[in-house]
């Protein structure tokens, strides 16, 4: 599982610099870690069954395509104002991407995004929209700004409201961790909150919770975008997510790299490989829901709620606390699976 | 799934796959910086 900076920080990140600069970030990142880690020590006690009990497939399945629609949303916004040109190059990505996943043999078949996004790449030279500019004035190293060297004295009672926005918005964040987990283990053929376990899962993340808001200061989760790459590539590999990681932190010392990848223009990387990312995620869902009885009415109930709570914008809370989209659709339906009872056969 | 877990894809082959996913995250995380 790629963990990494988290659209759901964003507001208790902007919340914090606002009332105590990157020393509250860091208090911030350190809360979500002991949130994290106190969920973490909870499941390594309680028996992973009761989890299913509350989480059945249907929910899984269901949650998981909600992921996939929700993320769509932002498809239009990576094409951005390119306009026709920017829709046409990245359809060219998806069906370079499509030819190549279906088509390539052996290696060449294992790298449809690397394939479809130099096919984007030089086909968007001719029409400029590659940003060369990105190479100027570059150096082969520069050191980023840490967040660590901006802290400074806080006065503690202004963190006190960050702190209880931090533990509301990382128990959404855990849902949502649960349900990536959920479509990761379904892809790779692993019960994940088995192996390597729930405890090891939170403690994780929690881990690099605290790390990001300390080094670049926002808030991590995992990432469906690398849920779908892995299945795609057909590669569930720790050392390959680990080597990716490694490379995206050394992405931040090496202004070159960051340059290209900067100079990669967003309807490429963004509107094409996102088109098969985000579909991908959620036909991962449509896989788990085959396998439930929707002729039961329970499950039936639980599925038609959460496609809709999730994918509608519907928002629970206020300025303080909201829960929406796929962390509100598992809320509503554990809630639901837990005071619908089995129908007797 | 064509590598596993815990199986070790050759280097050449390593490489490629985590650049693969690193593309895949760095909209998103580019987006959201």
């Amino acid at each position: 599982m790629f963990i990494s900076n988290s659209g759901a920080f964003v507001a208790p990140v902007l919340a914090a610099l606002a009332a105590g600069g990157y020393t509250a970030v860091a208090v911030g990142g350190l809360v979500a870690a002991v949130v994290y880690i106190t969920f973490g020590v909870i499941f390594k006690y309680v028996p992973i069954e009761n989890l299913y009990k509350v989480m059945p497939k249907v929910l899984i399945g269901s949650v998981t395509v909600v992921i996939g629609i929700n993320l769509m949303g932002f498809i239009p916004g990576y094409i951005g104002d390119t306009g026709i040109t920017g829709v046409c190059i990245a359809l060219i990505t998806v069906l370079a991407i499509a030819l190549s996943s279906h088509y390539f043999k052996g290696a060449l078949s294992m790298f449809p995004f690397l394939i479809g996004t130099l096919v984007g790449y030089v086909v968007s030279i001719p029409f400029g929209l590659v940003d060369f500019s990105k190479f100027n004035g570059i150096s082969l190293i520069k050191l980023p700004t840490l967040a660590f060297t901006q802290w400074q004295a806080v006065d503690f009672k202004t963190l006190i409201p960050i702190i209880v926005v931090y533990i509301a918005f990382t128990i959404s964040a855990i849902c949502e961790c649960l349900s990536d987990h959920a479509a990761l283990g379904g892809i790779v053929g692993v019960d994940l909150y088995k192996e390597p376990g729930l405890a090891r899962i939170f403690v994780g993340e929690g881990t690099a919770n605290l790390a990001t808001a300390c080094f670049g200061g926002l808030g991590a989760c995992s990432y469906g975008e690398g849920v779908a790459a892995v299945g795609f590539s057909k590669c569930a590999s720790v050392k390959t997510t680990c080597t990716a990681a490694l490379m995206m932190i050394l992405l931040g010392f090496f202004e070159p790299v960051q340059a290209f990848i900067a100079s990669i223009p967003s309807c490429v990387i963004g509107g094409g490989t996102a088109c098969v990312l985000y579909g991908f995620i959620s036909a991962s869902g449509i896989k788990m829901l085959k396998q439930v009885d929707l002729n039961v009415q329970k499950n039936l109930i639980i599925c038609s709620v959460v496609l809709s709570l999730g994918i509608s914008g519907v928002v629970l809370g206020g300025a303080t606390f909201s829960i929406s989209g796929t962390a509100l659709a598992l809320v509503a339906g554990v809630v639901l699976n837990l005071i619908l009872k089995e129908e007797k056969e | 799934m064509i590598y596993g877990v815990k199986d070790t894809p050759p280097v050449g082959k390593l490489l490629l796959f985590s650049l693969q996913i690193l593309l895949s995250v760095f909209t998103a995380t580019a987006l959201i910086a």
